[in-house]
């Protein structure tokens, strides 16, 4: 009980502190826009958005893994560490002096490094894996233009053209720390981890650019701003996964079911999460660490060398929870009554409320992917190497390919989307139908006879295959 | 002297200097990853043409995908420093000379471009190297060549494939 | 790196003789082999147990499990004290449950004695083995989700084991190293209310079997990652001495509780699960369903056991009662004789064996008469199986081989002896 208590603090701490300082970011951007050059707001957002909210989200996820996974297995988790201050001096604060005492023990460890190693590639590595990751947060927009102090004010840090390709190319720049991690430090386990972590991130890199081809197709850009698009107002029609499929009004509040990208992507959606999953080298797919075969391509690291791997990691995870929010999850629209709130006088008014209400919208769906993953990265064991590269081609890219024609056809057809929501939620209802079903067909098969216990090979689980274990955890 | 000279200096200059260190590199790790930067720097002076699109590909195409498959083989051959310097073999002659004969290619072509740029008006000055612009000549005016290419690197890719399944 | 160069001089050097090649196009790509230790000191190798492994690729060429990292010298160490102070040497040969080897040593010295033991005392020993049995499986079936990185159910198994493990050490007093029972019975009476205490445990553990086995059997990555994995034929399995759950997974029906019941195993209604196919998975389940077996029987046993002696009352065998030691001449006699010069076993040879966790667990032992064991061999179920890895795994992958060695269940302690 009172678990469950300090779960709902923390979980309304959160929402607090998400709101204020999305409040914050937007107010300083207005502010610097007024009074400083046009375009500062954006040089804001790079603080704001990448080094507040991305890292600070990234270092308490090292905590919220740990408890999570306690939560999950019966344990209680980290919660040793106290702060010597008075009146906390027993208290264990939810376990969040472990950021601390992590960070102490990385900071003052030895920094080791192998004498046959090949110093500058060793050292470079842990920042190859860093940066690239680090960078990727840039193009994605946690929340809308808004009007702060008569100044236009967005919350993304960069809309090239390009758009989702920067995705794309700086994403596939984080397999070089990898390797070069794996080969540098001399170590045959690294440099066998350092090898299946390259050979998995390039295949899945082509399944990933696959699998949102779709989702372009349908709302015709490549630009993410574009892509979460915007409710319906006054001034314009709704654009990207703003606008509703279907929608009525009910005392003048609209409901109805949004353009949002898993809904009318669901395969898009699926493949895109399996894939960047693949790309983070998390369980299931953490075979380039794969602690109990090869140890992982990291070995031989210590240190805050090891600590960057690490932060990397976390950092990987929030920033893929970013850009599926705003790619399959409406980004910062509200799932309803989003034409009602833009369309109220008082939000028109006050931009920056109407700002930090989506913004914080936007950061609990980040927050909720994060925890998707978490709880997927806790319940599957890890695949075969040989397995995750069929995965990839024989599955995920064919069925991307599919999704692509499908798509295309569907959008030709019907260019209101609906014909492609339809479609999108009938194949939801077959995927929560093979889940739901294989779990029946488990429950006879396993407890029936107890002699014998004949499971021939083409037991039921096999036969519906769900080729995407990952995304079965998602639904 | 604008920002645009002073970052295609520094691009420049960096893009040689990484390119030399690719040829010079003993280990070819090092070559490797010297080759990676090369790409990069150009991509900045792709940036610097406005050819947006052809930097970003660049970036994902050379550097993030066949560089890492490079790295791949050479992580997996562990191919050390090569020791057999200087020697002269014939593929190093013929390399040399098609060298020089491509930089005297390229010298000729220098001195025939014109001084001042083209005009494209303004038109095309707006939608110059955007994503839009390009998937449109390409799907339009230069479909045909452009599923040809598709073609060709589909043969390439299925000739891989019978080559290596018939050495494994 | 990969230094599999042949010390030969004249031999070519792999690493730059394709380069010094003349015509480099046609040279052909040197292949080499990568040799890598697994172990000593390995998260995936339990105990110390270090594999050669040679690598092509990812692909195993050669395997060389090496052995002897936790060579204690058990045999010698028996030679050297009398039967009863053996048994805290049985208790490391496997760590995971102790109480069968002590049970099955004694057992094996009673029969070379020729005695027969209490039937409350036979009834504890059934307990005290099917508990251990379960904490082994536990464990097993754990680490084999933990090493094919599922957390979760190795804390299941966890949160079982300690819970076992807590009504062990409420019946022998200690957690690991139980060196429980006696030449005769047993030393200690179950404690008061520890039968509903167990049937407690026993229910929770249930439930956490269900957590595992929903977790795994039908986890589409496991099931992949297990099955038609580590498969050896039940012919194979014979041929190199395989026992236990590791040979009943191949098919064949052997379980030494059915086969050749000892103590009252013959009175408790269970079934001996039999797998198929030989591979990791089968020999996952055919462990899960052992548990839920062990559950049955413990159940049975807890609910049938007689009141009576715990242990024979002959003091040439077993310890006088403290009074007796303390107030007649012939208990501190009979007390003195037993702790200074042993059990008198009689001269003469026995094999027995009891079925283990991991499978027959044999004792040889001789005695000249002399009050200490003249020999003690133990056939430790794990030496076989992992004998046959290098014939199970030699061109599979690299990350097959980690859940065959977690389902072969190799024990260092007993292995290594």
């Amino acid at each position: 009980m009172s678990r469950i208590l300090t779960m709902l603090v923390a979980m309304a701490t959160i929402v607090v502190a998400l709101a204020g300082g999305v409040a914050t970011a937007y107010l300083v951007g207005g502010f610097v826009e007024a009074h400083g050059f046009t375009g500062a707001s954006r040089l804001t957002n790079i603080v704001f958005l990448m080094l507040v909210f991305v890292m600070i989200i990234a270092t308490l996820l090292t905590l919220a893994e740990r408890k999570w996974s306690a939560f999950m297995q019966d344990r209680v988790g980290p919660n040793r560490a106290r702060l010597g201050i008075p009146g906390l001096k027993n208290r264990s604060l939810g376990g969040i002096p472990h950021i601390i005492t992590d960070v102490l023990k990385m900071l003052t460890k030895e920094d080791f490094i192998p004498g046959m190693a090949n110093r500058f590639l060793f050292n470079l590595g842990p920042l190859l894996a860093f940066a690239p990751v680090f960078a990727l947060f840039a193009v994605v927009p946690a929340g809308p233009t808004v009007t702060v102090l008569g100044q236009k004010v967005d919350m993304v840090v960069a809309t090239p053209d390009f758009g989702i390709l920067y995705l794309f190319a700086i994403a596939s720049l984080a397999v070089y720390g990898t390797a070069l991690a794996g080969w540098s430090s001399n170590n045959k386990f690294a440099l066998l981890g350092g090898v299946r972590a390259s050979a998995q991130m390039i295949s899945y890199e082509v399944a990933l650019g696959l699998s949102l081809v779709g989702l372009f197709l349908t709302f015709s850009s490549v630009q993410l701003p574009a892509l979460v698009g915007d409710v319906a107002n006054a001034l314009s029609p709704a654009t990207g996964q703003g606008q509703y499929l279907w929608s009525t009004q009910v005392f003048g509040l609209d409901i109805g079911i949004p353009a949002w990208g898993f809904i009318i992507q669901p395969l898009g959606f699926i493949g895109f999460f399996v894939a960047s999953f693949a790309e983070t080298k998390r369980a299931p797919f953490d075979v380039p660490e794969g602690e109990s075969e090869i140890i992982g391509y990291f070995v031989e690291y210590s240190g805050m060398k090891f600590g960057m791997f690490m932060i990397s990691e976390f950092v990987e995870v929030v920033v893929l929870a970013g850009v599926t929010t705003a790619l399959f999850f409406g980004g910062h629209n509200l799932p309803i009554f989003g034409e009602a709130l833009a369309n109220n006088a008082f939000m028109q008014e006050h931009g920056w409320v109407y700002g930090t209400i989506l913004g914080t919208v936007f950061w609990l769906k980040v927050l909720f992917l994060i925890w998707v993953q978490l709880v997927i990265r806790w319940t599957f064991p890890r695949f075969r190497y040989d397995q995750i590269q069929s995965l990839g081609w024989k599955i995920l890219l064919p069925v991307g390919l599919v999704n692509v024609f499908v798509t295309a056809a569907l959008v030709l057809w019907d260019p209101s989307l609906r014909a492609l929501g339809v479609v999108g939620i009938l194949e939801i209802a077959v995927f929560v139908a093979l889940t739901l079903s294989k779990k029946e067909n488990s429950e006879a098969g396993a407890h029936g006879d107890a002699h014998g216990h004949d499971h021939g090979h083409a037991a039921p689980a096999g036969a519906h295959a769900d080729p995407h274990p990952s995304a079965a955890g998602a639904h | 002297m604008n920002v645009e000279l002073v970052l295609f200096g520094a691009f420049a200059l960096l893009t040689l200097l990484s390119a030399g260190l690719v040829i010079l590199a003993r280990s070819p790790i090092n070559s490797a990853m010297a080759l990676v930067s090369t790409f990069f720097f150009l991509a900045g002076i792709y940036v610097l043409l406005w050819a947006h699109t052809v930097a970003v590909v660049q970036v994902l195409v050379y550097a993030g995908a066949i560089m890492v498959l490079f790295l791949f083989v050479i992580m997996l051959l562990n191919l050390g420093e090569s020791a057999h310097r200087g020697k002269p073999t014939l593929s190093r002659i013929l390399g040399g000379a098609s060298a020089v004969g491509l930089l005297g290619v390229l010298g000729i072509t220098l001195s025939r471009v014109p001084a001042q740029p083209a005009n494209l008006g303004p038109q095309a000055q707006a939608t110059f190297g955007t994503m839009a612009s390009i998937g449109q000549s390409i799907f339009t005016q230069w479909l045909l060549p452009f599923e040809a290419v598709s073609l060709l690197l589909l043969v390439a890719m299925v000739g891989a494939v019978v080559v290596a399944k018939s050495r494994i | 790196m990969a230094d599999s160069a042949k010390p030969e001089a004249h031999a070519p050097n792999p690493d730059i003789d394709s380069y010094a090649h003349e015509s480099e196009l046609e040279a052909h790509l040197q292949t080499k082999s990568m040799v890598i230790n697994m172990g000593p000191s390995h998260p995936a190798t339990h105990g110390t147990v270090r594999l050669k492994v040679e690598l092509d690729g990812e692909t195993i060429t050669k395997i060389d499990p090496e052995i002897g990292f936790l060579h204690r010298g058990f045999q010698k160490s028996c030679e050297n004290v009398t039967w009863t102070q053996c048994l805290p040497y049985t208790d490391r040969l496997n760590y995971l449950s102790a109480m069968m080897n002590n049970f099955g040593f004694l057992n094996a010295v009673e029969k070379l004695i020729g005695l027969e033991i209490p039937e409350r005392a036979q009834y504890i020993r059934v307990i005290g083995s099917e508990l251990h049995r379960l904490t082994d499986h536990l464990t097993c079936v754990g680490a084999t989700g933990l090493e094919m990185g599922g957390f979760a159910p190795f804390l299941y198994g966890m949160e079982a084991r300690e819970l076992i493990q807590d009504r062990v050490t409420e019946l022998t007093g200690a957690r690991l190293t139980t060196s429980f029972g006696r030449v005769g019975g047993i030393n200690r009476d179950l404690p008061e209310g520890w039968i509903a205490k167990v049937h407690k445990t026993l229910t929770r553990t249930e439930e956490l079997l269900v957590e595992m086995d929903g977790l795994l059997t039908r986890n589409r990555i496991f099931v992949d990652r297990t099955k038609d994995t580590g498969v050896i034929t039940a012919d194979d399995a014979i041929d190199y001495g395989w026992t236990g759950p590791a040979l009943r997974a191949c098919g064949v029906d052997y379980d030494i509780r059915k086969v050749r019941p000892y103590w009252v195993y013959e009175r408790f209604d269970f079934d001996v699960p039999v797998g198929e196919h030989g591979d990791n998975y089968d020999r996952y389940l055919v462990r899960l369903e052992e548990m839920r077996q062990s559950i049955r029987i413990l159940r049975q046993a807890m609910d049938t056991i007689p009141a009576g002696p715990i242990i024979v009352d002959d003091w040439r065998i077993a310890l006088p009662p403290k009074p007796e030691v303390y107030g007649t001449i012939e208990g501190v006699m009979a007390h003195f004789k037993l702790v200074m010069e042993g059990i008198q076993v009689p001269p003469g040879e026995v094999y027995d064996s009891t079925e283990a966790s991991n499978g027959e667990l044999g004792w040889y032992l001789v005695s000249d008469g002399r009050g200490r064991p003249y020999k003690v061999h133990v056939r430790a179920p794990g030496f076989p199986v992992l004998a046959a890895l290098p014939h199970i795994i030699t061109g599979k992958m690299l990350p097959d081989l980690v859940p065959t060695f977690d389902t072969i269940n190799m024990i260092g302690g007993e292995v290594e002896q």
